[in-house]
């Protein structure tokens, strides 16, 4: 009994280390450079969203460097 | 005893994982032979007693399609004194790539390679990458991706392995 739960683990080791041996290489990443691929759509957008954000939420600050929370930098 | 067990089998997980053997400076440049867009094929052997910068490049990689007109002007300005540009192209979609170099001429060598068998064998790390190949056929210096403020320590190396001065 413990010897099956210990070839159960380490078979399953083994398992998840083929699923990391399937890497990406740097050459292959043509559909992640696409722009569908970008986690906020449109750059411009995103910026807008972000500037009101900021502004109404009086969220300014903590990725970038800090504003005045007018909305007008 | 167990636990060491379990470590140790980690740690042939992770290296088992990252285990793609990149070419490091000094060692013998991989061999490689890639068609043109004429059809007519390019074999690094042929270059074997000239200074060659082979470089891997995809028209979907942003730094990859500013550094090639920089490699251009490369080629243009040591082309006397013996150097050769390759750029290999890895777009999967070849008209992409055509696309690409028909709005940006270049007259440095361009060969391609979908496939990425050449990248395999050099073991690729990052987009872009260049390798400087000395005339003895050996990786002299090794440039991954591309910023156009730190390419004058790979420019000196390109004038070191044309005036044939051994590596430091």
């Amino acid at each position: 009994m413990k010897h099956a739960r210990r070839i159960a683990v380490i078979g399953l080791a083994l398992a998840l280390s083929a699923c990391a041996a399937t890497l990406v290489q740097p050459w292959q990443k043509r559909a992640l450079a696409m722009p569908a691929m970008r986690l906020d759509g449109n750059r411009l957008h995103a910026h807008y969203q972000y500037q009101l954000y900021a502004s109404r939420e009086a969220a300014s600050g903590g990725d970038t460097v800090g504003r005045g929370g007018c909305g007008c930098n | 005893m167990r636990r060491g067990a379990f470590r140790l089998l980690f740690c042939a997980m992770a290296w088992w994982a990252t285990s793609a053997l990149a070419v490091e400076v000094g060692e013998l440049a991989p061999a490689f032979e890639l068609p043109r867009a004429d059809g007519s094929t390019l074999a690094l052997s042929e270059l074997r007693g000239q200074v060659v910068l082979v470089d891997f490049w995809a028209s979907w990689c942003g730094p990859c399609r500013k550094s090639l007109p920089h490699l251009d002007t490369l080629q243009s300005r040591y082309a006397e004194q013996g150097l050769r540009v390759v750029a290999i192209n890895l777009d999967e979609v070849r008209a992409e790539a055509e696309r690409f170099l028909s709005a940006v001429p270049l007259d440095i060598e361009i060969v391609f390679d979908a496939i990425g068998d050449s990248a395999t064998v050099f073991g690729l790390k990052a987009m872009p990458s260049s390798y400087l190949i000395g005339r003895d056929g050996r990786v002299r210096a090794r440039r991954l991706g591309f910023r156009a403020a730190d390419s004058v320590d790979f420019e000196q190396a390109i004038e070191q392995a044309l005036a044939g001065d051994h590596p430091p």
